[in-house]
């Protein structure tokens, strides 16, 4: 009966202080963080163990405060919100010391007069319009503040009337810094030195990941898993989260505090950077961490120097430039250290895009990415197949129109294609309405995808920066078909694969399937240069060299730590 | 005056506003004398400034009321004079006003009253200071002591004016940050209530003061996004990280 009363009792306190609305959720989650691994919804955990642990419902009550103030309510046992709600407002008790319910009311006779609660009233109105919530400002402008305020004005006649001034509550208790509290909070975290940090804006599937851990991972090889932090800066996606090397520390700035905003993020990043003095930041595709090179890059020099990553222009709808390239390069190239890319390409485009300078050019450095993955004979089954293998995922920027062309032109081949979709149900229905087509929907890595029975392996893009989906295809011993983007002109020639010459041109991609399942000999020739070329140049090893040859990486030649 | 009966020296730091120095002076003037007359207390007047200007060499040459000592440097460095200012200071107590600050008349008076404890670290501020110039507006100095005051904050912004007034150690173990704009760091007055809030000093406000904060340009003495793109530079409330060596 009892374990009853308490339940109901429960359910009315948590249906009060709902209907209220002075439980303020996003205040409690950002403040206490930890309640969202707790299994129990905010308010519920408020009520339950919250308040007792003196955690705030709002910023204007304080639980510890109340109890303190009004012993009855200490001794009853009764939840201090609850409390407040019921009665307290109503008897002039004050939430906390920011804010005195009398004052609010007497200051406030509109509010006093809707019969609301008053700090309801603040919170969903007065803040807004500045309204006071206790006498700080009046003590402020107290009647002997302002003659001393008159004589001043006697001295500067600039000073504005004293009844004109806006009183800011700057040092209200309530006020907060959730910059410094994630400051503090990522100072805890990452307990011992650390000299390259890595930036990222986000840890899921796909080439700027992989990329980025095997910079993590080269860190670790030649200075100890201690040596690279990774910060996930502008979202706390990590689906990919397991190809952090181990004991690299992974910390997303959105879980270390919730609620931050994009300036909070910049301020907090800037500030790390500069107390921690890491000998390398390397941005792999973070906003937040290009706006803070782009504000503080004086500050970080000559301690750190400043790395970023960059693969290829991108476009926008209207077929203009945008992205990172487009935003920050030009910008940013003076104080930058070092560009790494992946491909030749990019960097004659950026060069000439923007009259790059000898000494600026000389900045982005081609690293290619390192093909980990096992090599694979060529499968001879392949080599009179009609299935044709494509990869990526479904979005206008790798030209499903041009593959939809290409299969049309085609329909004795069959198109296997792989990747999840960006595409719109109309675009996607012209896809899966073509017979020859065959949907398989995402897949997991380059490794889950057929490569026994394949004719070859076809890419279609309409702008590419290292193309690892299609260096992954010659490590499994397919041929491949691709136009002159980004890495691929590189990669691909007459001897190492079909190179067309546009993006664009349909019978040139057609042309190429028809040659390279119709000459078995000339197909594998052509697959086992493709895998010489990428065992050669895209190895850890040379991956490895070429970065370590960068100064500015400041990576020992050799491993050089102790475990 | 013999050092051990000065009870506070003022430093009054002049930036290089050449006569538009002239409503600070006089207002520290009347600040002086009126805690002379009240308290019987000896004080000194200390003028620090770096005069990159003739403007306002002649300034101080012709204005400044003759009990005030002179400090002039040309290091363009505001702060560094400031610092040679407290090197010199012969008071127990240090206030100091910026430059084109303005202090109320009761100002020193009152913080004379409050240092009562004098053996507690305590630096105090105006109870209230006026923003104006480029924008207005009216806030109260927090208290340390408030237990709703917390150090996070410190991250974000300012608390504190740079009007303040302290025991003569505190100034002289916290030195302000020389200004290096060549490297994006500034924000001295900022840098100083971290390194001493770190180092336990209690900064509390004096009721019933008043100070006026004159906010021309890019000069801010209070949020961190109204000085472009400074930064605070390192100091030891933030200094949480051990650095690794590199071969």
């Amino acid at each position: 009966m009892k374990g009853l009363l308490t339940t109901v009792k429960h359910w009315r306190d948590l249906q009060l202080i709902k209907k209220s609305q002075l439980f303020d959720e996003r205040y409690y989650v950002t403040h206490y963080p930890a309640v969202l691994q707790s299994g129990l919804g905010c308010l519920e955990h408020y009520l339950q163990l919250g308040s007792a642990a003196g955690m705030r419902p709002n910023a204007f009550f304080d639980d510890a405060y109340y109890r303190e103030a009004n012993p009855d309510v200490r001794v009853s046992g009764v939840n201090p919100l609850v409390h407040y709600i019921k009665c307290g407002a109503r008897e002039g008790r004050n939430p906390s010391r920011s804010f005195n319910t009398r004052q609010y009311l007497e200051k406030h006779p509109d509010v006093a007069a809707q019969r609301v609660n008053p700090l309801w009233h603040y919170l969903t109105y007065g803040a807004s319009e500045h309204r006071e919530i206790d006498n700080t400002r009046m003590r402020a402008l107290s009647a002997d503040n302002k003659v001393l305020y008159e004589q001043l004005g006697q001295i500067e006649p600039l000073l504005p009337p004293f009844e004109d001034l806006l009183y800011v509550p700057l040092d209200c208790g309530a006020t907060e810094s959730l910059a410094g509290r994630a400051y503090f909070k990522l100072a805890e975290s990452i307990s011992t030195p650390f000299t390259h940090l890595f930036v990222l804006q986000r840890l899921i599937h796909g080439g700027a990941a992989t990329l980025s851990m095997h910079y993590a991972n080269l860190v670790k090889e030649r200075c100890g898993a201690d040596a690279a932090v990774v910060i996930l800066a502008d979202l706390p996606d990590r689906p990919a989260s397991h190809l952090v090397p181990e004991g690299v520390k992974l910390i997303a700035l959105d879980d270390l505090q919730p609620g931050l905003s994009e300036e909070e993020k910049i301020q907090l990043l800037a500030r790390f950077v500069v107390e921690s003095k890491p000998k390398v930041v390397h941005n792999l595709d973070s906003k937040i961490c290009w706006e803070t090179f782009r504000r503080y890059h004086k500050q970080f020099h000559p301690h750190t120097a400043l790395i970023a990553s960059l693969f290829m222009f991108t476009y926008n709808q209207a077929g203009r430039k945008a992205g990172y390239v487009s935003d920050y390069l030009n910008s940013c190239i003076e104080n930058l250290d070092l560009i790494v890319t992946d491909n030749h390409t990019f960097k004659d485009e950026a060069a000439r895009f923007y009259a790059l300078e000898e000494y600026n050019l000389e900045k982005i450095v081609v690293v290619y990415t390192p093909i980990l993955s096992q090599f694979h004979e060529p499968d001879s089954s392949g080599a009179v197949s009609k299935r044709i293998l494509w990869s990526s995922r479904l979005h206008p920027d790798k030209r499903p129109d041009v593959l939809v062309k290409i299969a049309r032109c085609l329909p004795d081949f069959t198109f296997e294609i792989y990747g999840d979709s960006a595409l719109d149900e109309a675009e996607m229905r012209t896809i899966s309405n073509l017979k020859n087509v065959r949907l398989h929907g995402p897949y997991f890595n380059s490794q889950s995808l057929p490569r026994v029975g394949i004719g070859a392996y076809l890419h279609t893009a309409r702008h590419e920066g290292g193309a690892i989906t299609l260096k992954e295809a010659i490590v499994a011993g397919l041929p491949v078909i691709a136009p002159p983007l980004g890495i691929i002109p590189d990669i691909v020639g007459p001897d190492t694969g079909w190179l067309v010459a546009s993006g664009d041109d349909v019978q040139a991609y057609v042309d190429a399937i028809q040659e390279c399942v119709s000459n078995p000999q000339e197909r594998l020739r052509r697959i086992r240069n493709a895998q010489e070329l990428l065992a050669k140049e895209h190895s850890w090893q040379s991956f490895a060299a070429t970065v370590a040859s960068c100064p500015e990486y400041y990576l020992p030649d050799e491993k050089h730590y102790n475990n | 005056m013999s050092p051990s009966t000065i009870a506070v020296t003022v430093i009054l730091a002049c930036r290089d506003i050449g006569r538009f120095l002239h409503p600070s002076v006089r207002s520290v003037a009347v600040a002086i004398e009126t805690a002379e007359s009240e308290m019987g207390v000896a004080i000194e007047w200390l003028i620090a400034a770096d005069t990159s200007s003739q403007a306002t060499a002649d300034y101080l040459h012709s204005h400044v009321p003759a009990r005030a000592r002179q400090l002039l440097t040309c290091n363009g460095d505001f702060n560094a004079v400031k610092n040679q200012a407290v090197r010199e200071a012969e008071g127990q107590a240090i206030a100091v006003v910026t430059g084109d600050d303005l202090v109320a008349s009761n100002w020193l008076t009152k913080s004379l009253k409050a240092w009562t404890d004098r053996t507690k670290l305590v630096v105090l501020h105006p109870g209230a200071v006026v923003v104006f110039g480029n924008s207005c507006f009216l806030f109260s100095t927090p208290d340390q002591e408030n237990p709703d005051f917390s150090k996070d904050t410190l991250f974000s912004r300012n608390h504190w004016p740079g009007i303040s007034f302290g025991p003569k150690e505190i100034f002289a173990c916290h030195q302000f940050i020389q200004s290096d704009t060549v490297h994006g760091f500034g924000h001295a007055d900022w840098h100083w209530a971290c390194e001493t809030v770190e180092d336990g000093v209690c900064h509390k406000p004096v009721p019933g003061t008043i100070s006026c904060c004159h906010q021309r340009g890019n000069h801010s003495c209070i949020t961190p996004s109204e000085n472009g793109h400074l930064l605070m530079p390192p100091g030891k409330l933030f200094q949480l990280f051990s650095q690794q060596d590199q071969a």
